[in-house]
């Protein structure tokens, strides 16, 4: 689809926004160099660092121990490596000092050792015992102070507790005032809605009367419609009757000339004589049979009149199948004379 | 429950026609000749038959004014029995009855036989079937009878072909004059001579019962009134009195006589009991009283009586009580005779010439039944339809008939000389 431009090129501003949209696609791929990796953590040891002086304040129990509390593991950092600024005779004289040293530190050590190592046991067992009782001590301190904690955590809890009855008592109220103000506002909604479903039935029973009446008018009207179509239908049947009556008269005139006119009355004085002459029709109007239902008493006068029935060769009838049916089917001729 | 159950069905299927199948008065009709066909009997005698029955049934019906018999040469086909008949051969034609035959001789007896079939053309049914039989001589007779059947069936009325007439005839030949009294079929054939007179015959009047006749005739040179037995050919004299005796009227049950005697003076009508031979006088006036007629229930008498000063009917009882006048138009009516049924007076009426009238005795109207107009004697046949009568046609005394409801009108076969005088007999029985 072309988009007209109806002022001017839009070249530029396209270039532009396309350039903009590069920009950005391009950027967000090239990778900047990022912060350094994190060097990953090394696993923490708890570690305590034994020194020369420190063991020998271990030999020489002067302060009581202090709280060995648990410590938290703390996140050390790693110390960076020394690097011995030293020369190399340096270093090996030391070496030697430093072995001799260490031969004669090592005796002594050796000794010292052993005393270290008994004494050691003694404090190992008198740590050991102090761990113990500390442990003791720890564990009834931790027991104090699950205890405590106990206690706190039960006060805690019971403050808690408190406080979730305050809390509940507050809720409860609150549930209460809700409640309550739930139920008002239930029975507000109640009226409301009574109003409403008053309201309601009222405005129903308005709408119902509405209803009625337009049903009754309706009901009226359609009587009157209907009144209008029957007395159509009561015309259009009189009509139909009319027309049938008439198309009934029509042909019964005709009939009537026709057998009239194929009557030779026999001679002489026939006044008073009469007969009955059952006909039967078929649609076309041919007769099937004539038969004298009533005679007159007068042989002459019967074979006249029967005579003439046979004689009229088609009986004019009504092609209205039903009318037909009703009327010509199964007919009748009265034969009189004065 | 199958009593009521049956109640039901029985009211339903008597109910009658249902109100709803159309019903329609039929009043009127038309009065028209009868359109039938006669068909030539077949003949299967083995054997020629010098009478047509056929035809003289078609004739008969024709004459009588109530059929309209189609002509031979019309006709499709000529069936003999019901099972040669083909209807729509004769509905084409406009036929509604159709009579077919044939006759067969049985040599044994010597007899013929005929056998006949009437039809309902329209309706395809039959009528009347019968068989007659007869000497050779009789075949006519058989015609008659079967053309009184059919105008039976037909008409509802008795039919008066098998009737006779008697009429008097006058020859001249030169100064040779001959009356003859004759008696011949209704039809005019088979005349036969019952008293031949050089001197007048006059007014023939048939006794009830058709055995007699009584008639007046001049031959002692003075008017007497004679009794003749048929048959027999036995004469009586019977009124023989001092100045007129004449117009014989025979009272219904054949033990009466009126007639006209002027022996007290001038024209009376007397009533003579034939069995006791007494004369009771019924009318008493100085004018002409003539011409009596029974009424057919023998309680009243018509006549002619010119006391009014022209000749009128007038009407009496038998037991004689005042007369009284019963024509008023025109200044000659006279020569009154009964209707069969009693309501009507036939008579003879001057206007421009003489016609026969009818009189209408309740309604008072009069008819004038004929057209030609030099008409006297008339006589009515024994079923009231027809009324024969003595005219003159070309100068010459002819005999005609005419219908009284019908259009028949006819006149006679002609006779050598003049024939005058008819009159109708009763219905006679078949021997």
């Amino acid at each position: 689809m072309k988009i007209a431009n109806p002022n001017g090129s839009y070249i530029a501003p396209i270039i532009l926004s396309v350039g903009l949209h590069v920009g950005i696609v391009v950027l967000t791929l090239i990778s900047w160099p990022s912060l350094s990796k994190q060097q990953p953590i090394a696993p923490h040891i708890q570690a305590r660092i034994l020194d020369q002086d420190m063991l020998n304040q271990l030999m020489e129990p002067t302060d009581p121990l202090p709280d060995i509390k648990p410590k938290p593991v703390e996140e050390s950092k790693p110390a960076p490596a020394k690097k011995p600024e030293k020369t190399e005779q340096q270093l090996q004289a030391e070496k030697q000092e430093q072995a001799l040293l260490e031969k004669q530190k090592a005796d002594a050590e050796k000794k010292r050792l052993e005393a270290i190592a008994l004494k050691q046991k003694k404090l190992e067992e008198e740590e050991r015992k102090k761990l113990e009782e500390a442990k003791k001590r720890r564990l009834a301190e931790q027991k104090a102070k699950e205890k405590r904690e106990e206690e706190k955590r039960l006060a805690e809890q019971r403050k808690k507790q408190k406080q979730e009855e305050a809390e509940r008592k507050r809720l409860a109220k609150e549930q209460e005032v809700q409640r309550k103000a739930e139920a008002k506002r239930l029975a507000e909604q109640k009226k409301a809605e009574l109003e409403k479903r008053l309201k309601q039935e009222r405005e129903k029973a308005r709408l119902e009367k509405m209803r009625k009446e337009e049903l009754a008018l309706q009901q009226q009207a359609a009587e009157f419609e209907r009144a209008l179509m029957a007395k159509a239908e009561v015309q259009d049947s009189a009509k139909r009757q009319q027309r049938e009556l008439s198309e009934l008269e029509k042909f019964t005139v005709q009939i009537k000339i026709a057998v009239e006119q194929a009557w030779i009355l026999p001679p002489g004085d026939n006044s008073g004589l009469k007969a009955t002459l059952n006909l039967r029709l078929a649609p076309s109007g041919d007769l099937i049979e004539a038969k004298i239902t009533q005679s007159s008493g007068d042989q002459a006068y019967d074979i006249a009149l029967k005579s003439a029935a046979y004689a009229v060769t088609r009986y004019p009838v009504t092609r209205d199948p039903q009318l037909f049916n009703r009327e010509f089917r199964n007919m009748y001729l009265n034969f009189s004379t004065e | 429950m199958l009593n009521r159950f049956l109640l039901i069905v029985c009211l339903s299927v008597l109910s009658g026609p249902v109100a709803a199948d159309l019903v329609i008065e039929i009043t009127k009709g038309v009065k028209a000749a009868l359109p039938i066909a006669v068909v030539p009997f077949a003949n299967d005698t083995g054997q020629s038959l010098n009478e047509d029955i056929a035809q003289i049934v078609s004739d008969d019906l024709l004459r009588s004014g109530d059929f309209d018999p189609l002509a031979r040469a019309r006709m499709l086909s000529l069936p003999s029995a019901g099972d040669e008949i083909y209807f729509r051969d004769w509905s084409i034609l406009g036929q509604r009855s159709l009579l077919v035959g044939n006759v067969t001789y049985d040599a044994a007896s010597q007899k013929f036989r005929a056998q006949y079939e009437l039809y309902d053309v329209k309706s395809q049914t039959r009528l009347v079937g019968k068989v007659l039989s007869g000497g050779r001589d009789k075949l006519r007779d058989i015609a008659h009878a079967i053309a009184d059947t059919v105008y039976e069936t037909l008409t509802g009325e008795r039919g008066v072909f098998a009737t006779q007439i008697a009429y008097v005839t006058l020859e001249q030949k030169g100064s040779d004059v001959q009356y003859k009294m004759e008696v011949a079929d209704a039809d005019g054939q088979r005349s036969k001579l019952i008293f031949r007179s050089k001197m007048p015959l006059l007014s023939p009047a048939w006794a009830p019962d058709g055995k007699k006749l009584a008639y007046v005739s001049f031959e002692s040179g003075r008017p007497a009134i004679y009794i003749q037995d048929i048959a027999s050919g036995t004469r009586t004299l019977i009124a023989n009195y001092k100045g007129l005796n004449s117009a014989p009227s025979w009272s219904p049950d054949g033990n009466q006589l009126a007639m006209t005697l002027s022996k007290d003076g001038n024209a009376e009508i007397y009533i003579l009991d034939l069995r006791s031979s007494q004369l009771r006088r019924l009318t008493r006036h100085w004018a002409i009283d003539t011409e009596p007629s029974w009424s057919p229930d023998g309680k009243s008498i018509v006549f002619t009586s010119d006391r009014g000063g022209g000749p009128q009917v007038y009407m009496v009882g038998v037991d004689g009580n005042q007369p009284r006048r019963l024509t008023f138009e025109g200044s000659y009516n006279a020569r009154p005779r009964f209707s069969l049924d009693g309501n009507t007076i036939y008579y003879v009426h001057q206007r421009s010439g003489f016609n026969l009238a009818a009189l209408d005795l309740e309604t008072d109207q009069n008819t004038i039944l004929t057209e030609t107009d030099m008409d006297e004697s008339p006589s009515v046949a024994p079923n009231g339809s027809m009324i024969i009568y003595a005219t003159l046609k070309q100068g010459k005394g002819v005999l005609a008939v005419v219908g009284v409801n019908s259009g028949s009108k006819y006149t006679l076969p002609a006779r050598v000389g003049d024939v005058r005088e008819p009159a109708w007999s009763p219905f006679l029985k078949v021997n």
